[in-house]
């Protein structure tokens, strides 16, 4: 009973979390990077279905924001000015973005108007956009990394234990450096030895490097350990008996068994991985502008003043809440299921 | 990390202003780390609780409350001190991130200049304090460990 | 669970240590609150000059400390090696100069020097001293330390920083001593700004220092680990205290100069306390809380924070205007060797091409910038010369606006054209893509980068912004060449344009687009040349600006630096500070520290 609650609920936050990050394309209104300089800092738009004269609409629709003249980012509705909210808007490209985008979108408003569901930010750019694509650049992030640093657990931990002996030795000992070291300083400690700036496809596969090389220790462990334990198997003997070579074994008899822990471990690591990424592109070593990522968006609320006055720029940490607990939730289900601890 | 005007404080008032400071990283770390202790500690309970050793002090009369901290807690303290040594490396990775938005003036700060300024040997310096410090930590909780827990001595 | 039922409570060691620790942690942390034990110390009072100088001003009272945050602490206290602003600021309050230049007025007043001649050639200059002044240990000051001071400055083997600003025409000046009170400087040539030299060159106590420097250790005396009583000077305070990490203190110089209209002795204040404050935010929030009185330095952004906190405080704000800083962009136009850096050589091609750097300018939105960077507090800059330095602004300068369509019909003109997916190209097909290279530990000028890098993307040019880190900056620009285009900033120690010869001029040590060169490769580059020379040996002031108005309309014709934009300076005070009075020459908020007095304290 505890145990398919608990699935349902990790399903419940990561799929809708996934497939929005996903369409990123289609449900964001505008691009991600292109600064709408007259309108900084905006707050969330507030869809209305009463307009002034009270009259109920069935479709929602916006009003023009109008700068208040005192004051930097006060604004007010217009309410002499209103665009409908129209639904699949078929928006000409505005500015080259790299990267996959489409002509449609979800809903948008007419032209003059603008639609900032969950505000703006200091440039003008929509903030709802940038939460899709940022989303889609650190989970990417995590899960990339975290395929590299099982693949690489993989790799290590099997070999380790297949051959056994002095390679086995040599590699736990070298895992044991991984394991002892706290993950973040390790990270910064790799991040430092590498070039501080780069273009951003290439800072892009070097975080992803980066980070993936910091997590690979446990899982080569689990593996080694369930290898070692399916290398005597009598299945396996016999099959050696019949002259099967290593490769044969490896793919056939033993690599099988780990499968239990491969997804375990990525399910734990993925999480990790997006919280490093978010941790480096906070502090400015990770993706740099004006690529959007969770990281570098919550960067811009280091400063005080703007996180207590524009509260909707703390939005981005609030998403990593249901991504983080729904890898998790998801690991602990896997975990369980593979039997490895009894509840 | 101190109050301005707090070098002309007694040895004591520096040690109640700085502990004043430290109020906000401190719970910002403590509520990170406490879900996955209180898990572990849940399970270990549930699972020292039903044995019948514990029946029986509840049998002589010993209230619940001596039964619970005294008796169980110290059967189920175990996998709670494993986890201390752990949480010691997670914390220090906790707190890179803390110090630096609570402008404590820590370790993480120094790595965070050190990585923008390319200052390579503070880099290695400040791993290599951090290894030491979970080395002695993990041994300190190892250590602990053998005191607290007989069962570990006889085997 | 069904064993246990309620009894009555039994409290075990676990809850009494717990009960007791948290009760010991609340007791605490109260008795920190409460905690107010400062002592304030006794200042001293000596006799004042025989002559001093008598400050305009509001007469105040005496008492109470100055709390002031500084970023990052000094390094130093010796004048001859201290480089960093932090280290300078402090310095400034210890030491008193000959002729020294009132931020406000942006004058030249007598200081140490009561009043001078110059002779009819403009190359010598005869300054007569204070009499009976002292220094703040109670030495007698004269003429002696003002030569062994310029003696310690103008001496090569010591590298003093001073040296470059005490040269003329690559010679630098000659001190000889007339009198007790008498000294005659001697110039090579006749210099314009020649009294402006000698503004905050530190006059040094001959009595604690000749030793030191004739056993060649100068450059490591007066570090911050010296006893109070081993470093005394002419300013307004002397060093009391030096706390790592956390502070120093500086007490009132008993024997200063000064005096208020009444004969009062200045300073007012008995002390300062330099607070090392981490990041700018922590100190706007520190300033707010009403735990420092001063702040300087303000970002736009605090700036709009505190401001709409006043209420709460009780703090004054000050925005003075445009200082002297300005923002701009340069392209690297080194001549590079053929090996070397081939990518940026290609690049230079464009770089190269007046209409390419007149498009990037006409392209870049400066008033975008300045609201949404600024939230306003700034002025968008065509020239170097900012607003804020009045007196030598040109202000016929024509002031493009911001045209997206200009910009295009110029890269057309210069042969470029764009392509299907709407990229720039070259005339040989090559898409136009460069870096910006900036200082990351500067927010603002970050954050312009990210405003021309979309800018730009709208003429389809491939831009993309790499914050490095300073010291890699100065690395790139200074020694490698190595970088496609950089964003910097520069900030004049004054409103006259001489100490900015280095910048203009061919050979200068910073002529930051083009440092390889030696002679100017191009007509303009050697009118700017020559003008700069003019303009630096004429001693009238309207031919000066009128050759100066020239470099201003050559430099906007050609466009070796885009300028964009100059910050407002800002700055904040308690409300209860006397004759606080910032300004945008100087450091902004101290520079009359001997007259500033608090209300009630």
């Amino acid at each position: 009973m505890g145990r398919s609650r608990k699935l349902y609920v990790a399903v419940g936050l990561l799929l809708p979390a996934h497939l929005l990050v996903l369409g990123a394309s289609f449900l964001s209104p505008y691009d991600p990077d292109v600064q709408n300089r007259a309108l900084p800092f905006v707050p969330p738009t507030r869809p209305h279905w009463v307009d002034a004269r009270g009259k109920w609409h069935l479709l929602p629709f916006v009003y023009a924001y109008m700068a208040l003249p005192d004051g930097f980012a006060a604004y007010e509705p217009d309410t002499k000015r209103a665009f409908p909210v129209r639904f699949f808007v078929n928006s000409p490209r505005q500015q080259p973005v790299g990267g996959t985008y489409s002509r449609y979108h979800l809903f948008g408003t007419d032209e003059g108007g603008r639609i900032f569901l969950l505000g703006t930010d200091r440039y003008g750019r929509d903030q709802l956009s940038r939460l899709l694509y940022g989303g889609r650049v650190s989970l990417m992030t995590g899960f990339i990394a975290a395929v590299l640093s099982v693949g690489l657990g993989l790799l290590l931990g099997s070999v380790a234990g297949f051959y056994g002996g002095v390679i086995d030795g040599a590699m736990m000992r070298f895992s044991d450096l991984f394991l002892a070291l706290p993950w973040l300083y390790v990270l910064f400690a790799f991040r430092a030895f590498l070039p501080l700036r780069t273009p951003p496809r290439e800072s892009f596969t070097l975080l992803i490097m980066i980070i993936g090389l910091i997590g690979w220790a446990r899982p080569a462990r689990l593996i080694r350990g369930s290898v070692l334990s399916a290398k005597n198997r009598n299945y396996v003997l016999a099959a050696r008996g019949f002259g099967a070579s290593d490769a044969y074994l490896l793919q056939r008899h033993i690599l099988p068994q780990t499968v239990g822990i491969v997804v375990t471990q990525a399910g734990l690591l993925i999480p990790h991985y997006i919280l490093a990424e978010v941790a480096l592109s906070y502090l400015g070593l990770g993706i740099g502008e004006p690529t959007p990522s969770l990281g570098n968006m919550l960067a811009e609320v280091q400063i005080q003043s703007i996180m207590s006055s524009h509260w909707w720029m703390l939005l981005p940490g609030v998403a990593l809440i249901p991504l983080v607990a729904g890898y998790y939730s998801l690991a602990e289900v896997l975990h369980q299921r593979a039997g490895l601890i009894h509840d | 990390m101190v109050s301005i005007g707090s070098s002309e404080l007694g040895w004591w008032g520096k040690m109640l202003d700085i502990l004043a400071h430290l109020f906000l990283p401190v719970t910002a770390l403590v509520l990170s780390g406490l879900p996955v202790l209180v898990r572990h500690v849940r399970a270990a309970m549930i699972e020292v609780l039903s044995s019948p050793f514990i029946r029986a002090a509840r049998a002589h009369g010993i209230p619940r409350r001596s039964v619970l901290f005294r008796y169980g807690l110290r059967a189920a303290a175990n996998p709670l001190v494993s986890l201390l040594g752990l949480s010691l490396a997670i914390l220090l990775s906790g707190s890179l991130l803390v110090e630096i938005i609570m402008s404590w003036p820590g370790v993480g700060p120094l790595l965070l200049q050190a990585v923008l300024t390319r200052d390579v040997y503070v880099v290695v310096g400040v791993v290599m304090f951090s290894t030491l410090v979970i080395f002695t930590g993990n041994l300190a909780a190892d250590g602990l460990l053998y005191v607290l827990d007989p069962r570990i001595r006889n085997d | 669970m069904t064993y246990f039922r309620k009894t009555q409570p039994h409290h075990t060691m676990i809850q009494r240590l717990l009960t007791l620790t948290l009760g010991g942690y609340v007791i605490s942390v109260f008795a920190c609150v409460m905690w107010s034990g400062l002592v304030t110390p006794r200042p001293i009072f000596c006799a004042s000059a025989q002559e001093p100088l008598i400050a305009e001003g509001e007469v105040g009272r005496y008492g109470g400390r100055l709390v002031v945050a500084e970023r990052t602490e000094p390094r130093t206290l010796n004048p001859i090696t201290a480089v960093d602003l932090a280290s300078r600021d402090i310095i400034r309050r210890l030491n008193a100069d000959l002729i020294h230049i009132n931020c406000h007025t942006q004058q030249t007043e007598p200081a140490l020097a009561k009043l001078w001649k110059v002779s009819a050639d403009g190359r010598r200059y005869t300054l007569e001293l204070r009499r009976g002044l002292r220094f703040s240990d109670g030495h007698p000051f004269s003429a002696d330390d003002v030569l062994f001071s310029f003696r310690v400055y103008l001496d090569e083997s010591i590298h003093a920083p001073q040296r470059d600003l005490l040269t003329v025409a690559g010679e630098p000046i000659r001190v000889d001593k007339l009198g007790p009170y008498t000294l005659q400087f001697e110039l090579a040539q006749p210099y314009a700004a020649a009294e402006r030299i000698f503004d905050s060159v530190a006059i040094l106590p001959l009595h604690l220092l000749e030793r030191v420097y004739q056993e060649g250790k100068l450059s490591t005396a007066w570090s911050l680990q010296t006893p109070a009583d081993q470093i005394a000077g002419l300013g307004p305070f002397r060093f009391k205290t030096y706390v790592p990490g956390q502070h120093l203190l500086l007490e009132r110089n008993p024997y200063y100069w000064k005096v208020d209209r009444k004969a009062n002795q200045l300073p007012y204040l008995h002390e300062i306390d330099f607070l090392f404050v981490g990041n700018q935010d922590v100190q706007a929030m520190r300033f707010q809380a009403g735990e420092t009185d001063v702040i300087s330095g303000l970002s736009a952004e605090s700036f709009s924070a505190l401001e709409a906190r006043r209420h709460d405080g009780n703090y004054r704000l000050y925005d003075l205007g445009p200082g002297l800083e300005y923002d701009f962009l340069f392209f690297n136009l080194n001549s590079l060797a053929p090996g070397a850096a081939a990518e940026v050589v290609r690049k230079q091609r464009w770089f190269r091409e007046l209409k390419f750097r007149q498009a990037v300018s006409s392209a870049i939105d400066r008033a975008a910038i300045v609201r949404l960077v600024y939230h306003g507090r700034a002025a968008p800059l065509w020239s170097h010369v900012t607003p804020g330095n009045r007196l030598w602004l040109n202000s016929s300068l024509p002031r493009p606006d911001y045209s997206l369509a200009r910009a295009r019909t110029l890269l057309k003109s210069a042969g470029f054209h764009w392509d299907s997916k709407g990229n720039l190209a070259d005339a040989n097909g090559e898409t136009v893509q460069f870096s910006i290279i900036t200082s990351s530990g500067n927010a603002p000028r970050a954050q312009i980068a990210t405003m021309v890098q979309s800018d730009l993307a709208q003429l389809g040019m491939d831009v993309n912004v790499i914050p490095l880190e300073s010291r890699s900056v100065v690395d790139r620009v200074f020694k490698t060449h190595d970088y496609d285009v950089c964003m910097l900033g520069l900030v004049s120690g004054d409103t006259d344009p001489n100490p900015e010869m280095n910048v203009w001029l061919s050979g200068g040590s910073m002529h930051l687009w083009n440092l390889v060169e030696r002679q100017p490769e191009l007509p303009w580059e050697a009118e700017i040349d020559r003008l700069m020379r003019e303009q630096s040996t004429r001693l009238n002031l309207k031919a000066r600006k009128r050759l100066y108005d020239r470099v201003q309309v050559l430099v906007q014709e050609n466009l070796p630096l885009i300028c964009i934009v100059s910050p407002d300076v800002l700055a904040g005070g308690k409300s209860d500070l006397g004759n606080f009075t910032p300004t945008i020459l100087g450091d902004y908020t101290l520079w009359n520290v001997e007259q500033i007095f608090l209300r009630q304290h």
